[in-house]
């Protein structure tokens, strides 16, 4: 597994030097993890590779507007191939972002200090996510993690669709206070 | 015609216990988030959500910290077989050429001014001032983006000072406000907020006096004018 600062790295070999050998590093790196998370959550085989070949198209072309200081490699991939399926999923599949927009720039910075790395900010949501109820938790992780819509989780759980809805906005609320109070500590531990 | 508001109360809590529903806790914005973040919305949605982020900051470091939590999951896959890897590689450094993307950012900054934000400016594909508004009532014009099984995104302009028609919607309603502001049974918006109203919940927005409104609504079901002038516009106009 390569480490956050290697693929940062390579990144900015391919953008400061179009260096092939660096790229087919991160290809080999990412490409069948994205194809696999894309076939997970229910892309076909043939559209997996699509949106995957298109992400990493557009990391070789455009890896000069990946900024480190701004956000992961991985979560800069991400975007991209997030936002490519979305576009694919349309009738005339035009682009809807570009990793020049504003938008891809969000700073990745939960911790104040600036001093967390992504691992650490990932168990800061990770801990931020446990200190939730259990009921708000378990509907939580089924509409972020399995992608249940909210009827799906309701059929699923037995629970009335207001309650499923009413249950997931309080949770995500509280995560979002959590976070950004930098209050994780005390209340995960 | 107010009473039409206290008549959308009981089905409001519909299914939902009153002691839930109250809970003013709740933002249905850090949901809307969480799944943009995810990637589950539909086009049109994500766009208004990525439009949002654009123009507020705040909502930006939720938005990346969960972005961040997908990413890491998807290092955690168990990788597949690339059969084809050397192939798809030289396919992507056959892709050097730069000029078709040299000409798309020109055409993007065109469009985008101080109400448009990048992602509404590539999605809408011109500027505010291009737009072929029709209008609706008079101070209402609008103009239909998409319309379909899906859902609806609409741009409105409302004149200083005017109210929408009456509505109510099978879905929830996301409405970004891109320049002036309104207020609704729900609250006061300005640039850049998302009011969101949920289904069956009757609301009649209003500009604030003044500065036109300009917003971007998007409804994940078809939208019904419910009120009397409402009716007759639904019946001339938004037949389908």
């Amino acid at each position: 597994m390569l480490s956050p600062g290697e693929l940062a790295g390579l990144a900015k070999a391919v953008a400061q030097s179009r260096d092939r050998d660096a790229f087919a590093r991160l290809f080999d790196f990412f490409a069948p993890r994205l194809q696999a998370y894309l076939m997970r959550q229910g892309a076909d085989a043939a559209l997996a590779e699509e949106i995957t070949q298109d992400a990493l198209t557009t990391l070789w072309r455009k890896s000069d507007l990946f900024d480190p200081a701004k956000s992961s490699l991985s979560t800069w991939l991400y975007r991209i191939a997030r936002n490519r399926r979305i576009d694919l999923l349309r009738r005339d599949r035009a682009t809807l972002t570009e990793p020049d927009d504003p938008v891809f720039d969000l700073p990745d910075d939960t911790d104040i200090e600036g001093d967390m790395d992504a691992a650490q900010r990932d168990e800061a949501v990770r801990v931020a996510m446990n200190s939730l109820p259990d009921e708000q938790l378990s509907l939580v992780r089924l509409a972020f993690f399995e992608g249940l819509s909210h009827s799906e989780i309701s059929e699923a759980t037995g629970l009335p669709l207001g309650t499923v809805k009413s249950r997931i906005r309080l949770a995500f609320t509280r995560l979002r206070r959590t976070l950004e109070s930098g209050g994780v500590v005390e209340i995960g531990s | 015609m107010r009473n039409h508001n206290t008549r959308g109360w009981p089905r409001l809590v519909r299914n939902v216990t009153t002691r839930e529903t109250m809970h003013h806790d709740e933002k249905p914005l850090d949901t809307l988030l969480a799944h943009y973040a995810r990637g589950a919305l539909s086009a049109p949605l994500h766009v208004l959500v990525a439009s949002h982020l654009e123009l507020r900051p705040e909502s930006q470091r939720f938005v990346s910290a969960l972005e961040g939590v997908v990413a890491s999951a998807i290092l955690e896959e168990e990788p597949v077989d690339i059969g084809d890897r050397d192939a798809r590689l030289a396919a992507i450094f056959a892709e050097d050429g730069a000029g078709e993307t040299l000409a798309r950012p020109r055409a993007v900054e065109r469009m985008v001014s101080g109400d448009m934000p990048h992602p509404l400016a590539r999605y809408l594909g011109q500027s505010l001032k291009e737009v072929p508004w029709r209008t609706l009532l008079p101070g209402v014009k609008e103009y239909r983006i998409e319309d379909n099984e899906e859902g609806e995104a609409v741009l409105y302009w409302i004149k200083g000072g005017r109210k929408m028609p009456f509505h109510t919607h099978e879905g929830s309603e996301y409405t970004l406000v891109l320049k002036g502001a309104f207020s609704d049974l729900n609250g006061h918006y300005g640039r850049g907020d998302i009011a969101i109203a949920d289904a069956d919940v009757d609301h009649r927005p209003i500009a604030d006096p003044g500065e036109d409104c300009f917003c971007f609504a998007v409804t994940d079901a078809p939208l019904k004018l419910t009120g009397p002038i409402g009716r007759i516009v639904q019946r001339l106009f938004i037949k389908h």
